[in-house]
């Protein structure tokens, strides 16, 4: 009778500790959708103390070619704007995912990705590339010939575009930090 | 040997009549699973073959989906340029601008180009109507924008509630304004109605996209809620027929 009464409270106690392991695995999903990072916060916790003064790149002639061919499409702007000097920048860039614009900030240190985090995603599907896990296989990226990576960014099942457009922005801030640095 | 070929030549009533109706169910099926199997092909190759980016012209199929033209809310001209705001959409002539705004508050010309003003952003435009840069909050652009003028020497100026600032395009300083000023307001104009139709067309026409319309297809929902029912019949039917056909293959095995 004992052992009987044991058996089902060690039931009760693994259907409780279940029941806490899905709540908590469903946690990151629940909030997936609307974590957003402001822009001023991003640059603060990068650039700790006072804000460096931004300075400009140009997206025209040669540069532009460039900047199309690494995003597949025109860029939308003429103009890109970063913070800091040519050893580390950070720099804010939107770019679409599937329809919507994914907000990426970029802080790159000496020709190499420092940080790459999601400010802002809208998209209603892919964004698993806000986690750590993700966005750690760029840490100390930078750019071969061609500007593509020095490394392979492995893929995530369902979010093969907001992939590709954080892998194509990687590689035009890449670019730009390096034309601006020269 | 000969027997079982006459077991499988004769088959009994109840196979008989199971024959038919899964013969009629394939029938019946035959059109979705071809619809089905073709939407669903293209949608594989959806990005590939850019349905996503490539939207409906068609004002039968824009009507079909009930989407109604958004009537202009703001429109300011400047010269030969005008720029018109409807729904969350800033239009330079007839050039969307890359984005989404919820207001627009005025445009005017300057040495730089064109800027136009939100309530918390300036858009920099080049005169041709290219995106420059969207200059915010992070450039020191302040919030509650009400008016975008400029002065006698082309000097930029912001209205915000209780507050004048001039801004230096170049240089994104700002400053407070001092009196005495005579700024020239932008101010809201009248869009003459065949631009507005041309503008209310384009936006309508940027709203659903060759991709939409194949999931709605696959799916059924391109005829409502019916649609998705009739969908949902057919995938039963499709299952019946699957565990129909193993019965009978397996019936008449020799």
């Amino acid at each position: 009778m004992a052992i009987l009464r044991l058996s089902e409270v060690m039931k009760i106690k693994i259907i409780k500790q279940s029941l806490a392991v899905l709540l908590l695995s469903s946690l990151p999903f629940a909030y997936a959708s609307d974590d957003h990072i402001a822009p001023e916060d991003f640059l603060a916790r990068v650039f700790v103390g006072e804000l460096p003064s931004s300075s400009t790149v140009w997206l025209t002639g040669e540069t532009k070619e460039i900047a199309q061919s690494i995003l597949g499409h025109a860029p939308d702007y003429l103009r890109l704007r970063y913070w800091g000097d040519t050893n580390r920048s950070a720099w804010i860039v939107d770019e679409i995912g599937k329809t919507e614009p994914i907000t990426i900030g970029i802080v790159v240190s000496k020709n190499e990705i420092e940080e790459i985090k999601v400010l802002a995603f809208r998209e209603s599907r892919g964004w698993e590339i806000k986690y750590d896990s993700f966005t750690r296989q760029f840490s100390g990226a930078n750019l071969e010939t061609k500007q593509q990576l020095d490394r392979h960014i492995d893929g995530i099942s369902g979010a093969t575009l907001s992939v590709k457009a954080m892998t194509n922005v990687s590689r035009l801030v890449l670019y730009l930090a390096e034309s601006v640095s020269t | 040997m000969k027997n079982s070929n006459k077991e499988v030549a004769k088959p009994g009533i109840k196979l008989r009549s199971l024959l038919n109706l899964h013969r009629r169910m394939g029938i019946i099926s035959a059109f979705f699973v071809i619809v089905l199997s073709l939407t669903g092909l293209i949608l594989h190759y959806s990005p590939n073959l850019n349905l996503d980016t490539q939207f409906i012209r068609s004002n039968l199929l824009l009507s079909w989906y009930r989407i109604e033209a958004p009537s202009v809310s703001a429109n300011y001209a400047s010269g030969n340029n005008t720029a018109t705001h409807l729904a969350d959409a800033v239009y330079f002539n007839e050039r969307r601008i890359p984005g989404s705004f919820s207001e627009l508050n005025g445009m005017v010309a300057t040495d730089f180009g064109i800027a136009l003003a939100t309530s918390n952003q300036v858009l920099l435009l080049t005169t041709e109507g290219d995106l420059v840069e969207i200059l915010g909050g992070l450039v020191g652009i302040p919030s509650g924008l009400q008016q975008i003028g400029t002065d006698a020497n082309g000097d930029v100026y912001l209205q915000r509630p209780g507050e004048l600032i001039r801004i230096d395009l170049n240089t994104l300083e700002i400053f407070p304004a001092g009196n005495g000023i005579t700024i020239s307001w932008s101010e809201l104009s009248q869009l003459d109605s065949a631009r507005s139709d041309i503008l209310q067309f384009e936006y309508r026409a940027s709203l659903v996209s060759w991709e939409r319309i194949l999931l709605d297809i696959h799916s059924g929902r391109i005829f409502g809620s019916l649609g998705v029912i009739l969908v949902d019949v057919m995938a039963i039917l499709f299952l019946l027929m699957a565990i129909s056909g193993i019965w009978i293959w397996s019936r008449r095995r020799p």
